[in-house]
């Protein structure tokens, strides 16, 4: 319940991205501070949770990893709906996964609107001997579209409590924001509260190639 | 024929095997005097690992030294060489195993009486592998996350029951007299087969349950090897993240590693439209433990052409989706409470059923049960995967009931997966209770096309409709630019338009245009007809012409 005093905030957060970006690395390091570089593919979402208490206010967050191929998504959107924060992962060393990145903000921005708070997250710094993805246009394509950008080694953990943190703020606010427009009504589920916008007019072009659920 | 792939085994003492596979090419049968014995021995220290596991030595260990040998094409499988032993007492002989051609029982009866004790020495050594492998059976496999790894076992027995020697000798007929079997004892044989099929028979008998002995598209394997695939780096990816626990695939560059990168490389280029698809290669991996690369990539394409595989790993996935449909109709049917309490902690089948179809348990429980899973699979293809599922549910309903969405997911990491490491038949037993209608699933394979294809029509009216609202919005835009050109303090009270069926559509909306600041409801033109304008605003109108002719 997003509520102000002692309640506590319960979020719903995805990570999205191509496969081998190191998805389910990042959130092994954040909720159990492990790596480990054996662990298979991931074929179907896994759901973890972490508890965090941030300037008083307690925050759970329900962390859901995906499997990053895309035909993997064509049975539908069902982990990312609902979501109030997506993880949008990169490999720092493969400029498709960047590319990937970019369909996946067209599909969100397309079934959830602006009120997802976006993450768009470089890593594998710990190779940045062998990087791929410029800084500059990374962090300039996420502001452009209204994203945070950061870099993270799951490896060396660097960078990770900093992304989870600075979203999870970031959505207490969208849901505090919320709450005030919604005048001082009865406090609500923060998630479980958006419908899928619908999207009159779709891009009369160049409809990214696989970004969408229906692509072939 | 060639049916390779026959027996492997571990450990750095000789091995004897047994000649579970007499089809095994076997030169000059008529002309040389020992019919009944012939070597092959694998010895540990030819492998990259000699900390490897039984059961993955087991596997390559065989294929790699019978490549190597590049025999020629081998004999018609032949009745008359049920049972009898392949020895080899030094790791230098393979030749002679190639070269050295079986026997039938009838010879083995003139014997001599030292080749009868070196005979019943085999028989006594094969006891011991067969110990070995059912040792591997009670230990788990690699693990997601799960730190364990396969630990070389030596703790073969030499106090073997009749029992598991008479079934070694059953497998060997079974296996020389196939078509028999699967003609006039198929019955018998499932039943084995849900038994599990003992582990040196594995390679040899999944060749023969899927047909997959003698397939022309073996001949383009070495072809396709030195073609470039487009789904390579997708492959590449997923290489060190299959069974990364499992020794014959640890490792960059490591043997299992590579075989694998070949046969998925191979199958993506023979299968363009399915290319690669994640999760196939733990199925391909686990041939790759028990055959050759040739064979596992032969089986594989059956497996997708011939077990709905090939559908479920299309990029629609649209099989997956009926899997995971049927899925949740039987469990709707059968563990009811179950099922609402899953949809009260938005718990959906495909969280935790999507890798079950996909892998067929393999990535799900630990190898040595998944293996008798896949053995069953071989046979009797996806139901086995619908039962296991609906069996593993039933056993552990009342502690899903008491749990929610993060305990469920952590049951399903963590608990489930080693509940059946000691019993594996306890398993198969109880999927074998589980009601499972194959009328009733064709039924709702029908339900869920009928909802698909609506769903499907949907779409195509969807996008239809875009188009069509984007055309009307380039025509309007066009339309408003023509407007100005209109004299708008001058516009007629009637607007006669001379009507070109060619130019029908413009001129209305011209008129239409021009009209509906006006809010006429109507218009006369000369040619005898009526424009009725419907509606009419900013974004789209429509115009019904009535033909006075008509």
């Amino acid at each position: 319940m997003a509520a102000a005093g002692g309640k506590t905030y319960s979020f719903k957060v995805v990570l999205l991205g191509e496969g081998c970006v190191g998805k389910t690395s990042l959130v092994l390091r954040y909720c159990e501070n492990k790596f480990n570089d054996k662990h298979i593919t991931t074929l179907q979402a896994s759901f973890l949770t972490k508890k965090l208490n941030i300037t008083g206010k307690r925050v759970n967050l329900a962390i859901w990893d995906t499997a990053g191929q895309e035909r993997f998504h064509a049975l539908g959107p069902i982990y990312y709906r609902d979501s109030n924060g997506a993880i949008l992962v990169y490999d720092v060393t493969d400029e498709d996964s960047f590319q990937k990145v970019k369909n996946w903000v067209k599909e969100l921005r397309k079934m959830l609107g602006n009120e997802i708070c976006l993450c768009i997250v470089g890593n594998k710094i710990d190779l940045d001997k062998e990087r791929h993805v410029s800084v500059e246009e990374a962090e300039g394509y996420a502001e452009s579209v209204g994203a945070k950008h950061y870099h993270t080694s799951a490896k060396l953990n660097k960078g990770i409590e900093e992304l989870f943190l600075d979203l999870c703020k970031r959505m207490m606010e969208t849901a505090q924001a919320e709450e005030r427009s919604r005048g001082n009504g009865a406090s609500h589920t923060s998630t479980a509260r958006r419908g899928v916008q619908i999207v009159d007019d779709e891009p009369q072009t160049g409809i990214p190639a696989g970004g969408c659920c229906t692509s072939a | 024929q060639i049916i390779p792939g026959l027996i492997y085994t571990s450990s750095r003492r000789p091995v004897y095997v047994h000649s579970a596979n007499p089809v095994r090419p076997l030169q000059h049968p008529s002309t040389s005097p020992h019919h009944c014995l012939s070597f092959l021995v694998l010895d540990s220290s030819v492998m990259s690992s000699p900390s490897s596991s039984p059961e993955r030595e087991g596997g390559m260990a065989g294929s790699v030294q019978l490549e190597d040998l590049n025999s020629p094409p081998g004999l018609e499988t032949d009745p008359r060489f049920v049972g009898s032993p392949v020895l080899s007492p030094d790791s230098s002989s393979h030749d002679a195993a190639l070269s050295a051609p079986a026997a039938s029982p009838a010879d083995s009866e003139n014997l001599s009486p030292d080749e009868l004790e070196l005979l019943a020495k085999l028989e006594e050594q094969n006891r011991l592998l067969e110990a070995d492998s059912k040792s591997m059976r009670s230990m788990s496999g690699s693990r997601r996350n799960s730190g364990s790894s396969l630990v070389s076992s030596s703790s073969a027995s030499s106090n073997l029951s009749h029992l598991e020697e008479d079934t070694w000798i059953l497998w060997g007929r079974i296996v020389n007299e196939w078509d028999e079997w699967r003609r006039k004892k198929d019955k018998l044989l499932k039943e084995l087969i849900r038994k599990g099929i003992p582990h040196h028979f594995r390679a040899i008998v999944w060749q023969l349950l899927c047909n997959a002995t003698d397939m022309p598209v073996k001949n383009q394997y070495s072809e396709l090897l030195k073609m470039s695939s487009p789904c390579e780096k997708l492959i590449r990816r997923d290489i060190a993240r299959t069974y990364p626990e499992h020794d014959f695939f640890k490792g960059q560059d490591s043997l299992g590693q590579e075989v694998l990168f070949n046969v998925m490389k191979a199958y993506s280029l023979v299968d363009r439209e399915v290319g690669y698809c994640q999760g196939s290669a733990f199925i391909v991996g686990l041939l790759l433990m028990q055959m050759p690369e040739e064979e596992a990539f032969c089986v594989f394409v059956r497996l997708m052409q011939e077990y709905r595989l090939r559908e479920l790993f299309k990029p629609s996935m649209a099989e997956l989706g009926l899997c995971i449909y049927q899925f949740e109709h039987l469990l709707q049917e059968q563990l009811p409470e179950l099922n609402v309490h899953f949809r009260s902690q938005s718990f959906h089948t495909s969280m935790y059923a999507s890798s079950w179809f996909l892998t067929l348990f393999l990535t799900f429980l630990p190898l040595p049960i998944a293996t008798r899973i896949f053995d069953i699979f071989m046979y009797e293809g996806l139901e086995i995967i619908f039962r296991v599922g609906i069996a593993i549910l039933q056993y552990n309903q009342t502690d899903l009931i008491q749990l929610d969405m993060e305990g469920m997911s952590q049951h399903f990491q963590k608990v489930i997966p080693h509940q059946f490491d000691s019993c594996p038949d306890k398993l198969v037993l109880r999927a074998y209770q589980v009601k499972y209608n194959p009328k009733r699933m064709k039924k709702l394979e029908k339900e869920y096309t009928t909802i698909k294809n609506k769903e499907m029509e949907e779409q195509i009216e969807i996008k239809r409709l875009r188009t069509e609202n984007r055309l009307l919005k380039q025509r309007i835009e066009t339309l408003e630019k023509h407007i100005c050109l209109y004299d708008w303090n001058n516009v007629p009270e009637v607007l006669q338009v001379k009507v070109n069926p060619d130019t029908l559509y413009r001129q209305c909306s011209l008129a239409c245009g021009m009209w509906k600041h006006r809010c006429a409801s109507g218009l006369r033109i000369r040619s005898g007809g009526i424009f009725h304008i419907l509606s009419c605003n900013s974004v789209h109108f429509k115009i019904q012409w009535d033909s006075f002719d008509s």
